[in-house]
């Protein structure tokens, strides 16, 4: 699919260039562009939240719990399938507050007969599941964590499209906050605020209409149809 | 992500002013601003979250009947906010029988206690660096592990030469605040506000997805309701 968006980060270094009027390196070396383009890249997928991972956790006995081997911002979901044969079971868990677990971890809880996930919270680099796995559980299956982390850079490699690590229609974001970083060191910064302030809009546009804490699902609202069945009178 | 070093900081603060070496701002006050802002971030994102296995009760874990222990370890003495402690019933952090996480009450709530029983602990306060459990350790249960989950202050950017006391994704915010310190330093005011508020800007979104948030409400995950029929 052809798109404008795809730029490469060679090409993204070429639209800086020309963004700001030095087609050849002079006063901005391409070592200095490369990393503001690496460093909005980063930037980017620690504010937007666009770099989706998930990872599988090998559960323990009797163990709450487990170092989780991503560096996630932001955790999103968990979710366990238990392999019981043909038809497996497949359950979420509910993320539950650091500061609520003292309502929840009841000695009594432990002695739960099937010992099923049902809760989870993050700490650090840590995940907590509740109630700590029977043996039986463990051989059952594994939880899958899924979550947000950070790009290393711009792209794996800067000749080639498909290496990109941000998602494509994110890419020229990043030459904006690479833009202000190149007007900052020459000293122009009122070009550095306006192409800084042009980024900040465009990831908290990403962040709020995409990954945002606004509604998950549509509500009930959103999806009503009005009443036809009412004839307006003349 | 890897971390960014010292020398990379340095590179990008120094590019940043177009000072490649030291003229009229030394390494030495870079670093200083790095460190101030690495202690702002760490306050800001209650980023630092860690753990610690008994140390808060003792040395050698609770004492029968005994339900003030001091905060032993000095960085939590200090801590901005202490969040949970769990109990694991045993003398490892492996889930026992036992296993419970105790209660944070006010601590007023103790001046209503009137049964002094020793048992499994189910309340704890902290006052004055001392932490309260209630009730009091029964025999049994000396050397067994208490956990503690807390924010830890961040002291500055270095934790050790290839440690940081930042998260990754934190770290380039250091940068901007250096930048505005500089300018700050030259008497060009506007220029470092401009770059104070673009650090500012930057924590604020990580505040608001590390701090504790209560659980997702059930409205959140409601979905449209298909057994009706659109009229």
């Amino acid at each position: 699919m052809a798109d404008v968006h795809f730029l490469s980060g060679n090409e993204a270094i070429t639209v800086i260039r020309s963004r700001i009027n030095e087609p050849t390196a002079n006063r901005w070396t391409d070592v200095e562009l490369t990393r503001w383009l690496d460093r909005g890249a980063r930037n980017i997928s620690a504010i937007t939240l666009c770099n989706m991972t998930s990872e599988e956790i090998t559960i323990v006995a009797n163990t709450m719990r487990y170092t989780l081997s991503n560096k996630y911002i932001k955790i999103e979901s968990v979710n366990f399938d238990i392999d019981t044969g043909a038809d497996d079971t497949h359950k979420g868990l509910a993320r539950m507050n650091v500061q609520g677990i003292g309502q929840l971890f009841n000695p009594a809880d432990i002695a739960v007969a099937a010992n099923v996930l049902e809760y989870y919270f993050i700490w650090g680099d840590y995940i907590y599941l509740w109630p700590p796995p029977t043996a039986a559980l463990v051989t059952a299956g594994k939880p899958t964590v899924f979550g947000y982390t950070v790009v290393e850079n711009y792209s794996a490699d800067y000749t080639a499209v498909a290496s990109n690590l941000l998602p494509n229609y994110l890419c020229p974001v990043a030459v904006d906050y690479a833009v202000a970083c190149a007007y900052t060191k020459i000293g122009k910064h009122s070009l550095a605020a306006l192409n800084m302030q042009r980024y900040m809009s465009s990831v908290s546009f990403h962040r709020s209409n995409v990954y945002g804490e606004t509604n998950r699902v549509d509500t009930y609202d959103m999806t009503k149809m009005p009443d036809r069945t009412v004839v307006q009178s003349r | 992500m890897t971390s960014i070093t010292e020398a990379t900081l340095y590179s990008d603060i120094r590019s940043m002013l177009n000072e490649p070496t030291p003229l009229i701002w030394t390494n030495t006050e870079l670093l200083a601003w790095i460190d101030q802002a690495a202690r702002i971030i760490g306050a800001v994102t209650l980023s630092r979250e860690l753990t610690v296995d008994d140390a808060i009760i003792s040395t050698t874990g609770p004492t029968v009947e005994q339900t003030a222990y001091a905060l032993l370890d000095s960085s939590i003495e200090e801590a901005p906010l202490i969040d949970a402690i769990i109990y694991y019933g045993s003398t490892t952090n492996t889930a026992s029988v036992h296993t419970s996480a105790l209660i944070k009450v006010h601590p007023r709530v103790f001046d209503n206690v009137v049964d002094d029983t020793e048992d499994y602990p189910k309340f704890w306060t902290v006052i004055n660096e001392t932490v309260y459990i209630w009730p009091p350790p029964k025999s049994t249960i000396n050397d067994h592990v208490f956990q503690i989950l807390y924010h830890d202050n961040v002291d500055e950017y270095f934790l050790a030469a290839t440690t940081y006391y930042l998260r990754d994704e934190l770290q380039e915010y250091v940068i901007w605040y250096a930048v505005a310190k500089a300018f700050e330093k030259v008497g060009k005011y506007a220029q470092s506000e401009q770059y104070m508020s673009i650090f500012n800007s930057f924590i604020s979104f990580h505040r608001q997805d590390r701090l504790p948030k209560p659980v997702d409400s059930l409205e959140m995950m409601n979905v449209p309701d298909r057994t009706q029929m659109v009229q």
